[in-house]
């Protein structure tokens, strides 16, 4: 409503009983303007056919370095949230510490003795002090320390970050970089060109080989700049941040990867 | 007037949507989805048609990217909610838990297949027959599947077609446990003359492929044989020769028309009318 406001709409109008928004078959609103962020535009192609994209590639200096192809096998592979969903789960799990203990009633300290006698007197029967009903009893069927990873197929990971790596060119939020150099590590370099860009509130940076040491000091200290390695490329880091910036070198090293046989 | 404005509005936004990065990076080459959409695509659409207005909004859903982690789920049904027993009446299977009332059964385990002392159902039928460790398992494939392939251009027809070709191709599987069995579905599908050489084949495949014009050879290859044919260089890679083929034993020479030849063979032998087949090896 106060997008309209902006627009120049008087409140009154928005205000009066013909409202703004109504049409008289149904009361929704338009979701574009329920939403913050901006929404999508219609597409001109239809994504997820594998084939080979184009993209131009810049640097830290909004220049124009030309353009670069990207394989369609790995970079335009049709969008399955499932897959997606499992891999992150399984990401999500492999990473818990699984450090939650109880004590059963073996590991309780007290007695073993039995309270009272069985029959005779009118209290209900009880075998131990530390039964789990008791106060400063067991617990039954407690948590104990273990691991909650499980096995997931190479080939599905591979192709749930194909298809992370798709979503985000087809979004348009896929940025190819000549290189990931920066002059100096000054974070406010950094933050300048964070906030030169449009519409990006998280950003991911992937170089490849050993990070350059100014990059990792300029972007240390902000919170929504991250870089990785290319070997440290994964579905949930890419899904946490909203924008995806590549060195060339990195792009090559992952198809690269990706196009290599899965062997036993 | 009121809707000037709103038409204004609204080409402000589609411009500023058709062109989001201009400050920081030159426009990409648009690379957007077919399933998301903002349907007023064209603004000249909404100046015009007044009607369009109300239609426009009642079933879409915008999206501010294609995957995000609040937006994934699994398929529909690839999850089912385990059973919790004896959880309260709402859950179907509080109390008995499933048990029904009192007894054994409701108390403790009983053995499976227990059938309270009478002769239970696996003692009561009886046994039959052996199991026979020389009988020969062979892996079908119809003649339409091999047509199929052919088509789509994963077997040359112009070479022999051996077991080895089709278990390349995709025909069989990756399991051939002694061989490969030449079966007849599909066989109209057959009309150029190919040259085949499987362990067996049917009467009706066989009559398909020769009235096309081609011949299926019937060969023998033992255990080791066909692992020579099938995967070579698994003997390359332990340093040993490939074995030499071996004859059928005499229980199963009349079942087949020759021995195999190793490495695979790529020219079929002819058919010769009399009986005194060499097989000579052609040039492989």
């Amino acid at each position: 409503m106060w997008d309209l406001v902006k627009q120049g709409v008087s409140c009154s109008r928005i205000f009066s009983t013909t409202t703004v928004t109504s049409n008289s078959s149904n009361g929704e609103i338009p979701s574009d303007l329920l939403m913050a962020k901006k929404a999508m535009s219609v597409p001109d192609r239809t994504q997820g056919v594998y084939q080979d994209l184009v993209i131009p590639v810049t640097n830290f200096h909004y220049e124009d370095k030309g353009l670069m192809a990207l394989a369609g096998d790995v970079f335009d592979v049709p969008i399955r949230k499932d897959i997606v969903h499992r891999v992150v789960r399984w990401q999500l799990a492999k990473r818990q510490q699984g450090t939650h203990s109880t004590k059963t009633i073996s590991e309780v300290s007290g007695t073993g003795r039995k309270p009272h006698p069985q029959k005779g007197t009118g209290r209900a029967r009880q075998g131990s002090l530390r039964s789990p009903h008791m106060r400063g009893g067991s617990t039954m069927h407690g948590p104990k320390p273990r691991s909650h990873a499980f096995k997931l197929n190479k080939k599905v990971r591979r192709l749930g970050l194909k298809i992370a790596l798709s979503a985000r060119a087809a979004e348009g939020k896929l940025v190819i970089f000549d290189d990931l150099s920066v002059p100096t590590h000054k974070t406010k370099n950094i933050v300048n060109w964070v906030n030169g860009l449009d519409d990006s509130k998280k950003l991911l940076l992937v170089d490849d080989g050993a990070i350059n040491e100014k990059l990792k000091l300029a972007t240390q200290n902000i919170h929504y700049v991250n870089v990785l390695p290319t070997i440290g490329l994964n579905v949930y880091s890419i899904l946490q941040h909203d924008t995806l910036v590549m060195s060339r070198a990195a792009v090559n090293r992952i198809v690269e990867r990706m196009h290599t046989p899965i062997n036993r | 007037m009121l809707r000037k404005r709103l038409q204004s509005f609204f080409s402000t936004s589609i411009r500023s949507f058709s062109n989001p990065n201009i400050p920081s990076f030159p426009t990409k080459s648009a690379i957007p989805i077919s399933n998301f959409f903002l349907k007023s695509s064209n603004s000249s659409n909404i100046c015009s048609n007044g009607a369009f207005w109300g239609n426009g909004y009642s079933t879409t859903r915008s999206f501010s990217s294609l995957l995000s982690l609040n937006d994934l789920r699994d398929n529909p049904g690839a999850t089912k909610q385990k059973k919790r027993k004896g959880r309260g009446i709402g859950s179907g299977l509080g109390k008995t838990a499933g048990r029904g009332h009192k007894g054994q059964k409701a108390r403790g385990t009983m053995k499976f297949g227990f059938e309270g002392g009478q002769t239970p159902l696996r003692r009561r039928l009886p046994k039959r027959g052996f199991k026979n460790p020389f009988s020969l398992t062979f892996q079908p494939v119809g003649l339409g599947k091999i047509a199929k392939l052919i088509n789509m251009g994963k077997i040359d027809s112009s070479e022999l077609i051996t077991m080895k070709t089709l278990k390349e191709a995709g025909a069989i599987g990756k399991q051939i446990e002694d061989g490969v069995r030449l079966m007849g579905r599909g066989s109209e599908q057959i009309i150029w003359p190919i040259h085949l050489e499987v362990s067996r084949v049917t009467v009706r495949a066989k009559a398909a492929v020769e009235a096309a014009g081609g011949s299926v050879r019937k060969v023998h290859y033992n255990k080791l044989g066909l692992k020579a044919l099938l995967k070579p260089e698994w003997f390359a890679k332990k340093g040993r020769l490939l074995p030499k083929a071996a004859r059928p034993p005499p229980k199963l020479a009349d079942k087949v028309d020759s021995i195999g030849r190793l490495p695979a063979p790529t020219k079929p032998i002819p058919f010769v009318v009399n009986e005194n087949v060499a097989a000579a090896p052609s040039p492989c």
